[in-house]
């Protein structure tokens, strides 16, 4: 902490600064979304360096900005947030991340817990078996090459015309499910050839599918907006991303942008930030792969989001009992062109987050319709032995963070020191003690994804409500977990 | 399979808060690269339990010899992606600055008869190094998980 304490400047409770000179080619100051309880964990992970690393990026706006869940990352930090100007700035493939449109999707049920606990086994039995996972697993559906086209081009807006979903789903996922602008033909052969099968399956590491209750509910009038009506409601979490598709639209552009360094006479602190001018022909190719690879993640959890409406009529045995809205979905890496005030004007920027949540308040016209009074949905999951947080975004949020809010808890450990600590914990049993079933792919590794590998979330909505970004709205517990 | 001989730990991990990193080495390029291979598929699975019924053949190109590296690892994930298929024994045929081609020999992935350990997503170009040593060549390299 005393490292720490002589790098920061702090600015209040709630928010440090890595000054501007901290590091060599930094073009604006770090931003930090910490309290003092949060920090010690910063010490012992290169974050900092990563948001200082951040902050030379061209183009950079105001700040590189760090989320309280930031934590190390591979070149730009998890929780991280840059914004670039259009004309001059830089957009960076790895400043979004292999798994591009990473993110998170809620459901609410019209049950309660005492509904569900006697199905409870039989209904993850049945997601487990219905939303493959972990490693070599793929999905029911074999696209052809022109569906995949189609689910590149519309996102989820295809998974419904294909009768997987509603047309009032739409209007409760993050830019209506599709990104416009998505260009299949910039998406690699590769890349098409890894995900056409792959629609419906739920991935690893830490993705999950989650059945919960409603724990807590903070703000009752906005909770209600959501359909979150009262404790004990069960609801939905899914967490899933691109698959491989994303990894190798990833993988493809990083290595063009690389190679293009010397070209736009670009120099980085490190090799993962590579980066190309958003305007040049590289940039604008990687924002539509980007695009398109965005919207497979939409279809794919829109696809799971069936197979689970599924899974619960199945189990339980009647289409009312298993109604299931959609709250909403969002995503938490991505890089969006959005409009923000800079310096009293109205500027289009290009918005990379990574772990990261856009979280847009009430009366912002890109908030849905029916959410518009008061701001979209935030969902923060948070591990699978303590419980996930539903926010909603605030003007203090756009106006100083480009309306970015966290993602997640954060890790605070690495895989290798959890499994250490955890030696002969059996996570399975430890979690059915408190109640939580887990079906999991690869049940030997589970110790990797336990509460103690991640920071508490609820310290992260403690910062976030603190530093003004988000105001809570419900807690929401695990009942039951299917990992990969 | 290629080992190399007279370096005592031809790959380790390293920690890294959400992902992992390996250190490989190989008193050859081709060593290397074939330990590199191992490390990743160590990582995935119980090796032991790979047969070698299957061939694959891969030829990969990039700017430099650390940036090869980040590509024959991304083409295995490809490999295991697209075609279920992970490598036994590799097989280093030619390595150059920037090219690379491999002869591969391992198996199918079934979950019911593989030891499955987790996924990986890329091998990235964070914190990327591949150097001569005294005893031959050492890489570092950081796995998104």
């Amino acid at each position: 902490m005393a490292q720490l304490t002589r790098i920061l400047r702090r600015i209040d409770a709630y928010r440090w600064e890595v000054p501007q000179d901290y590091k060599p080619g930094m073009r604006v100051p770090g931003l930090i979304y910490a309290d003092e309880a949060l920090l010690p964990q910063l010490e012992e992970d290169r974050a900092i360096e990563q948001v200082a690393n951040a902050a030379t990026l061209p183009g950079i706006v105001r700040y590189s900005i760090a989320m309280p869940d930031i934590h190390w990352g591979y070149g730009f930090p998890i929780g991280g947030v840059a914004a670039m100007r259009m004309t001059d700035g830089v957009v960076s493939p790895g400043a979004v991340g292999y798994d591009i449109n990473c993110g998170v999707r809620l459901l609410a049920t019209q049950l309660s817990e005492d509904d569900i606990r006697p199905h409870l086994r039989a209904l993850t039995d049945q997601l487990f078996a219905s939303v493959p996972s972990g490693v070599g697993a793929h999905g029911r559906l074999r696209l052809t090459p022109s569906e995949l086209h189609e689910v590149l081009r519309r996102g989820a807006a295809w998974a419904v015309d294909s009768g997987m979903g509603r047309p009032a789903d739409l209007d409760r996922i993050e830019s209506q499910g599709t990104i416009p602008g998505a260009a299949p033909d910039e998406v690699s052969k590769k890349a098409v050839s890894r995900g056409h099968d792959q629609l419906g399956t739920l991935g690893s590491g830490n993705h999950f599918l989650e059945i919960q209750r409603v724990d807590e509910i903070f703000d009752p009038q906005i909770a209600k907006a959501f359909g979150l009506q009262h404790r004990g409601q069960v609801t939905v979490l899914i967490h899933c991303g691109s698959r491989g598709l994303g990894h190798q639209v990833c993988d493809d552009y990083v290595t063009v942008c690389d190679r293009a360094l010397p070209r736009y006479g670009i120099t980085l602190p490190d090799r993962q930030l590579a980066c190309v001018p958003v305007a040049s022909p590289e940039g604008r190719a990687y924002l539509g792969a980007m695009a398109a690879a965005a919207n497979f993640a939409f279809a794919n959890r829109q696809v799971i989001m069936h197979r689970v409406r599924e899974a619960f009529a199945v189990v339980l045995g009647s289409r009312e009992a298993a109604h299931l809205d959609l709250v909403y979905d969002v995503a938490h890496n991505m890089a969006k062109i959005e409009e923000h005030v800079v310096d009293g004007a109205l500027v289009q920027l290009c918005v990379h987050r990574k772990g990261a949540t856009r979280g847009f308040p009430a009366g912002h016209p890109e908030v849905p319709s029916i959410y518009r009074d008061v701001g979209h949905p935030v969902l923060l999951p948070g591990d699978m032995g303590r419980y996930s947080y539903v926010l909603v975004g605030t003007r203090t949020a756009l106006t100083e963070a480009f309306g970015s809010t966290p993602h997640g808890a954060g890790r605070i450990r690495s895989r290798g020191a959890a499994r250490r600590l955890l030696r002969g914990v059996d996570i399975v049993d430890a979690l059915a003690a408190k109640g939580i079933l887990v079906r999991a792919a690869s049940r030997g590794l589970l110790a990797e994804e336990a509460s103690e590998a991640y920071k508490d979330v609820a310290d992260v909505v403690r910062v976030s409500d603190g530093a003004g970004l988000t105001r809570q709205v419900a807690r929401l517990r695990p009942l039951a977990v299917v990992k990969g | 399979m290629e080992r190399s001989e007279g370096c005592p730990r031809p790959v380790e991990t390293f920690e890294h808060t959400a992902d992992i990193g390996l250190v490989i080495r190989g008193r050859t390029l081709e060593a290397l690269f074939a330990n590199a291979a191992d490390g990743l598929v160590a990582l995935i699975i119980d090796p032991a339990g790979l047969r070698e019924d299957a061939r694959e053949r891969v030829s990969v190109r990039a700017t430099d010899r650390a940036a090869l590296l980040v590509a024959w690892l991304n083409e295995l994930l490809y490999l295991l992606d697209t075609r279920r298929f992970l490598p036994r024994r590799c097989q280093i045929v030619e390595v150059t600055d920037t090219s690379l081609i491999a002869v591969l020999a391992g198996d199918i992935v079934e979950r019911d008869r593989h030891c499955v350990r987790r996924m990986v997503k890329a091998a990235t170009y964070h914190g990327l190094s591949l150097v001569a040593t005294g005893d031959g060549w050492e890489a570092r390299v950081i796995l998104d998980l």
